[in-house]
């Protein structure tokens, strides 16, 4: 009976614990009260733009723009995300890369959710791409950016085959089929059609850069000649719209999102203990990828990145 | 009712003898009802808490991943622990063992009344106060999951405590074992040519 009596009130002190927890814990006693919080969601698009899933390892997938236009996703239908800041510190990437995911920043601000964007140490050609499709963009005066222009690498290393004495021969489906090999000298037509596609991804990166920053496509074409800019500059040229840092960013975003006082930042992508640890590399090099491609055999998709080393 | 009541006043408070008795008459559903309990009290609790800190929908899946996983922890480990016992001369059955561990969760519900009181607290010296009630709970908790290896296998408190941390100490050496060789891969290596 004793033991009875001991064990029913120790079941009573829990349950009454429990009933006061119900009472009294904050997120139950004013949950129909609750302002819905109000956030700044923040994603990084860092190194090389490239297709895909970029590096994946046992515990993360890190480099691919797959990976950002999820966290744009999950942004876009967090409710309590407000706008989106996207930290862009890219030299470039492809230009199917770019263009999807340029294409997803377009459909969420379409959606009602405003990008700012905060150009890093460079945000060039394909960075610049994404950075003129944002409702805002910041750079640091001294950030590299531009590099407005499509290029497409072509090597040419027939004499170092026949000084290593290697002769590859090709049964081809059509005269074009190994169009930029570098086994054998490109054709004056090959080169034209090069040269066409080449100038027709200029054309759309000129129509998003003219689109995006509201300026005319002529005058766009004056200053996309290839060449880099410091912030300062593209701010003097109307390709950014305000010199400043990450935090300016942030502040900027709050205000075009309406949110008053300091505004909770949802990071996306942040490295884990799990990444550090057993994680692929963060950033994606430019020679990375060039060499990889090399070694795949494959024509390059046209690039439109800054040079990795000056 | 009655019952289950005096078994849980043994388990609190004569361990090792109330642990012998759930082993040796194999009292595998009260065990699972008990178990069940000590989950879902403080899960429940838990649940609060991480609501109340604004963690939103994550809450939901941390409780139900930490209930399956508790379950799954309780059948396996019952299993392994049976399976090292007998590896360390131990006389018993697994079944006896299952129940014993399922009672042994039950010191879990007092991290409920513990929290109510930690949240009254001054907020300076709050987490102080839950750390510590944690770390209590979970050694009660380990001594009752000896206490039921002494009472199902017929052990001491030393081969029962050995018994009991030897699955941790393999997956020690095994993670040790582990990190070397793969630092190794890491390892720059002197060029010779």
């Amino acid at each position: 009976m004793f033991k009875r009596s001991v064990m029913l009130v120790i079941t009573g002190i829990v349950l009454v614990s429990l009933g006061a927890m119900l009472l009294f814990m904050p997120s139950f006693s004013s949950k129909k009260n609750k302002a819905v919080p109000t956030k700044l969601a923040v994603i990084h698009v860092e190194g090389v733009i490239m297709g895909g899933r970029g590096q994946s390892s046992l515990f993360s997938e890190i480099g691919g723009i797959d990976q950002v236009i999820r966290q744009l996703h999950e942004a876009r239908d967090d409710q309590s995300v407000k706008a989106i800041v996207l930290r862009i510190n890219s030299p470039g990437g492809s230009v199917p890369a770019t263009q999807e995911l340029g294409e997803e920043i377009k459909k969420v601000r379409a959606g009602g959710k405003p990008i700012i964007v905060s150009m890093g140490d460079v945000a060039a050609s394909g960075g610049y791409w994404l950075a003129a499709l944002a409702d805002k963009v910041y750079a640091n005066p001294s950030t590299l950016t531009g590099s407005i222009g499509v290029y497409m690498p072509y090597s040419n290393w027939e004499e170092l085959y026949q000084k290593i004495g290697v002769r590859q021969e090709k049964i081809k489906s059509g005269p074009h089929k190994d169009i930029l090999s570098p086994e054998r000298q490109i054709t004056t037509e090959e080169r034209a059609i090069i040269q066409t596609m080449v100038d027709d991804m200029y054309s759309q990166f000129v129509d998003v850069v003219a689109e995006g920053r509201k300026l005319d496509p002529a005058r766009v074409r004056q200053i996309a000649d290839g060449r880099i800019y410091t912030g300062k500059q593209a701010k003097e040229l109307g390709l950014v719209d305000e010199l400043g840092n990450f935090y300016d960013a942030i502040d900027g975003a709050a205000q075009i999102a309406g949110i008053t006082g300091k505004p909770q930042l949802k990071e996306y992508g942040k490295i884990n203990p799990w990444d550090m640890l057993f994680g692929a590399e963060g950033k994606i090099s430019l020679n990375q990828i060039l060499n990889q491609q090399i070694k795949n055999d494959l024509p390059l998709t046209a690039p439109l990145a800054m040079p990795d080393r000056w | 009712m009655g019952y289950l009541l005096e078994i849980l006043y043994d388990v609190l408070f004569h361990p090792v003898a109330a642990m012998d008795n759930i082993a040796s008459r194999r009292l595998v559903g009260k065990g699972l009802i008990v178990f069940i309990i000590s989950i879902l009290l403080p899960s429940w609790a838990m649940w609060f808490g991480l609501k109340a800190a604004g963690i939103g929908q994550a809450v939901n899946v941390i409780v139900i991943m930490h209930m399956i996983g508790s379950l799954l922890l309780w059948f396996f480990g019952a299993a392994l622990l049976h399976l090292i016992a007998e590896f360390f001369g131990g006389r018993g059955t697994a079944m006896g063992l299952f129940a014993a561990l399922g009672f042994a969760q039950f010191p879990r519900v007092f991290m409920v009344p513990l929290w109510v009181v930690a949240a009254v607290l001054p907020e300076g010296i709050r987490p102080v106060i839950m750390g510590i009630s944690a770390l209590v709970i979970l050694f009660w908790v380990l001594a009752l999951h000896v206490a039921a290896l002494k009472g199902a296998y017929g052990m001491g408190g030393i081969k029962a405590t050995l018994v009991l941390i030897m699955p941790f100490l393999v997956l020690t050496l095994f993670t040790v074992a582990m990190v070397t060789f793969v630092s190794v891969q890491f390892m720059q290596w002197p060029q010779w040519s």
